[in-house]
């Protein structure tokens, strides 16, 4: 179905925001995990979720923008 | 299956003529986990290793050394008779140990040389450039020689001291090598003049003979340690190639021995007798009583003791509750065929003695959250290949086959829902071709049931069929994305309270039953509550009717009171805290709308490249090639993609919207004594 101007745009903003805001949280966390694994590899579960807790932000995104461009 | 073998705490007691004989039986069956001896007693003391472990520590030692020396890989198949590698041992150690240290003494000798003679190289080639004999540079009675380069002409120089001299110089990189003759009265004060003009003097050289000449004699020389180094160095590989069966062979032997020795170790032992402490998996234990008996003459005696229940040893306990943990080895007890997803359970970590294992329940949900996501007949069929292709190739690496089994499996799974989702590398197949759908002229279309509706399930009317009057349309993503996304909420809910079942099973094992109501079910009863309150008042936000909002609602008023029964639990349970939790329910059920948006993604990119590749196609040859180009390459991008964003996706569900409901882990690895041979036999 088309989407109108204003909402394609808001539908957007709601990923691409969401996503660098992922992407700031992720960093530190990803950066600190690495190094933790590096030091000991039986850690590896715990670091990969505290690296991926953010990642939900931008699903959060993308949910806004499926609601905006198709209800 | 869902939970980890059951184990049996065995106490083995006997004398101490007996221990070696009884180690031996132990390693032979691989079936005992050793349990330390710590608590040093009056009576009891840790053993000592029997009286050959240093010799045997000693052998390992240098053969692993050796073995690292010449890089012996562990690929090789073949089995020796342990005799024959035992009888052989001491004096084939000697033998490759010598040979090797009188091979890497001459290949340090022979590089030393090399280095040498680049030194003396280099030092020879500003004197080289200059083109002097080396025996005219020195040894003058009246006359001082200064060799060295300069930035430029220095002849006023020494011309404005003294008329008295001779220069000779020649281009040497950016600048000038020159050699400067002067009588030895004015030698300090041309030499001063010279270091003001940038002189900077090279070592100079007491030998003599043609530099250029000399030069070649070097590398003539270099050349020959050169091809000195690579013969010794084919050698060393050739006594690699030689030595390789003995060495694996014997590192094995070597291994398991001093695992003998040092056994005792862990035994407690008194003046004359010693006790042996560990785990047996329970349905063995018969058949390894028996054996045991058997092997040591019935001199020794064997029991089973009952484990102690206690607060979990590696963990700060937060609640005051009774406790029943068990801290035995963790061992699996899932069918072999569950073995390559079992692999993602300990990564993440091991279960606990008393927890129940996600194995099973993983093995399922795993392929399936992955299918879904990628759900793709054709990506399904290109990854079954590549998984069956690669396990081929790579048999002897464990890693990968359990990795190739995990990616065969998904891939299955992919193609199951790339049926449902009609989808074929990106392309609609349940749309019939004169509509734009298929490929290549192939659509599925026929199989789909075009506009068929869910009615009303159960008492209340799905949301679905409110929200969205065309009902639940079969086909690719591009119709059905608000029923799926409704439905990934649902499987998320599901999965949830699952986690929570779990959860509760555990507390009720570990703490009993007050702690797995008040911390688990006072979850379920939230989340229930919760969705069946937002089930009534979503469709109103939506259609912006909430002022037709009935508090009366059954449904509404349903929700409402089991999501304040569960806040009430929650409360009792941990207090206020537990409250700021809540809103993690929201976004842990949000969370699983990703098997949406990940999946949904793949085809966006697969429906760009083949937009991208039917433009060009039209453009004649160079357009044909173009796009083939183009969709060969797009589709290989998705493709990684596609292992890679569905499997870390499909996993994270798992590990952080599931696992943390009821999973701690951190049990111990059940790790038998004993040795899985591979190069040796009896």
């Amino acid at each position: 179905m088309p989407v109108d101007g204003l909402v394609a745009i808001g539908a957007g903003l709601a990923v691409g925001l969401a996503g660098i805001a992922s992407g700031m949280a992720e960093k530190d966390i990803g950066a600190a995990a690495v190094g933790a694994i590096a030091e000991d590899r039986t850690i590896f579960g715990q670091a990969l979720i505290f690296t991926v807790i953010p990642e939900t932000i931008v699903i959060f995104g993308l949910v806004i923008a499926i609601l905006l461009m198709f209800l | 299956m869902l939970e980890p073998q059951r184990m049996d705490r065995v106490l083995i007691v006997g004398t101490k003529d007996v221990m070696e004989t009884t180690i031996n039986a132990l390693h032979d069956m691989d079936i005992l986990h050793l349990e330390d001896y710590t608590a040093e007693g009056e009576y009891f003391k840790i053993g000592k290793p029997l009286k050959n472990a240093t010799a045997l520590s000693e052998k390992l030692l240098k053969l692993r050394s050796i073995r690292s020396y010449l890089g012996t890989k562990n690929n090789a198949q073949f089995k020796e008779r342990r005799e024959k590698i035992a009888r052989e041992l001491d004096q084939e150690l000697v033998t490759l140990e010598s040979t090797l240290t009188s091979k890497m003494n001459e290949k340090s000798a022979v590089e030393a040389g090399i280095k040498e003679a680049s030194h003396r190289e280099e030092a020879l080639k500003p004197y080289e450039a200059l083109g002097i004999p080396l025996d005219l540079l020195y040894g003058y009675e009246s006359v001082d020689v200064f060799v060295g380069t300069v930035p430029k002409d220095v002849e006023p120089v020494v011309k404005a001291i003294t008329e008295d001299y001779g220069l000779f110089s020649a281009p040497y990189g950016k600048d000038l090598i020159a050699a400067i003759f002067v009588p030895k009265g004015v030698s300090s004060k041309v030499y001063d003049a010279l270091l003001k003009n940038d002189f900077i003097e090279i070592e100079p050289l007491r030998e003599k003979g043609d530099p250029s000449a000399l030069a070649k004699e070097l590398e003539k020389k270099k050349a020959e340690l050169s091809a000195r180094l690579q013969s010794i160095n084919s050698d060393i590989m050739e006594l690699n190639k030689r030595y390789a069966r003995f060495i694996l062979a014997s590192e094995e032997l070597l291994t398991i021995d001093t695992q003998k020795a040092e056994a005792p170790l862990k035994f407690a032992t008194s003046e004359n007798a010693f006790v042996i402490d560990g785990w047996v998996p329970r349905n063995e234990y018969e058949k390894f009583k028996e054996d045991l008996l058997k092997a040591t003459d019935e001199k020794v005696y064997v029991t089973t003791v009952e484990p102690e229940h206690k607060p979990y040893p590696r963990e700060m306990e937060e609640h005051e509750a009774v406790h029943h943990e068990i801290d035995a080895p963790v061992k699996y007890a899932n069918p072999k065929w569950m073995y390559s997803l079992q692999a993602f359970i300990d990564l993440y970590a091991r279960p606990r003695y008393d927890e129940i294992d996600p194995t099973a329940v993983f093995f399922f949900m795993f392929p399936l959250f992955y299918g879904f996501i990628l759900g793709d007949i054709g990506y399904g069929l290109l990854l079954l290949i590549l998984g069956f292709a690669v396990k081929r190739m790579l048999k002897h690496s464990e890693g990968f086959q359990i990795l190739t089994t995990a990616l065969i499996i998904c891939s299955i799974s992919s193609i199951f829902f790339g049926f449902v989702f009609g989808e074929f590398l990106g392309f609609n197949m349940a749309k019939p071709v004169e509509e734009g759908g298929g490929f290549l002229g192939i659509s599925l279309a026929e199989i789909y049931p075009h506009g068929v509706h869910i009615g009303p399930i159960g008492p209340f009317s799905l949301p679905l069929e409110r929200l969205f009057p065309g009902g639940f349309e079969h086909g690719s993503y591009v119709f059905g994305i608000k029923d799926l996304l409704v439905f990934c909420c649902l499987i998320g809910i599901a999965q949830i309270i699952l986690g929570y079942f779990f959860g509760f099973m555990n507390e009720l094992k570990q703490h009993g039953l007050k702690p797995a109501i008040l911390h688990k079910g006072s979850w379920v009863f939230i989340l229930l509550g919760g969705v069946s309150m937002l089930w009534y008042v979503f469709p109103l936000m939506i259609s912006q009717q909430i002022g037709a909002l009935n508090p009366a609602n059954p449904l509404f008023l349903a929700g409402a009171v089991m999501f304040l029964f569960g806040l009430a639990l929650l409360l009792m349970g941990e207090g206020v805290l537990g409250i700021i939790e809540i809103p993690t329910l929201m976004s842990n059920v949000l969370s699983y709308t990703r098997l949406l948006a990940v999946g949904m993604s793949s085809v966006g990119i697969a429906f760009a490249v083949n937009t991208m590749a039917s433009m060009m196609a039209g453009g004649g040859i160079i357009g044909l090639i173009g796009a083939a180009v183009v969709f060969a390459l797009g589709h290989a991008i998705n493709l990684v993609l596609g292992i890679i964003a569905p499997g870390l996706h499909a996993l994270r569900l798992h590990y952080v919207e599931f696992f943390t409901k009821f999973y701690k882990g951190g049990g111990r690895i059940y790790n038998p004594f004993g040795f899985i041979r591979k190069y040796t036999e009896d």
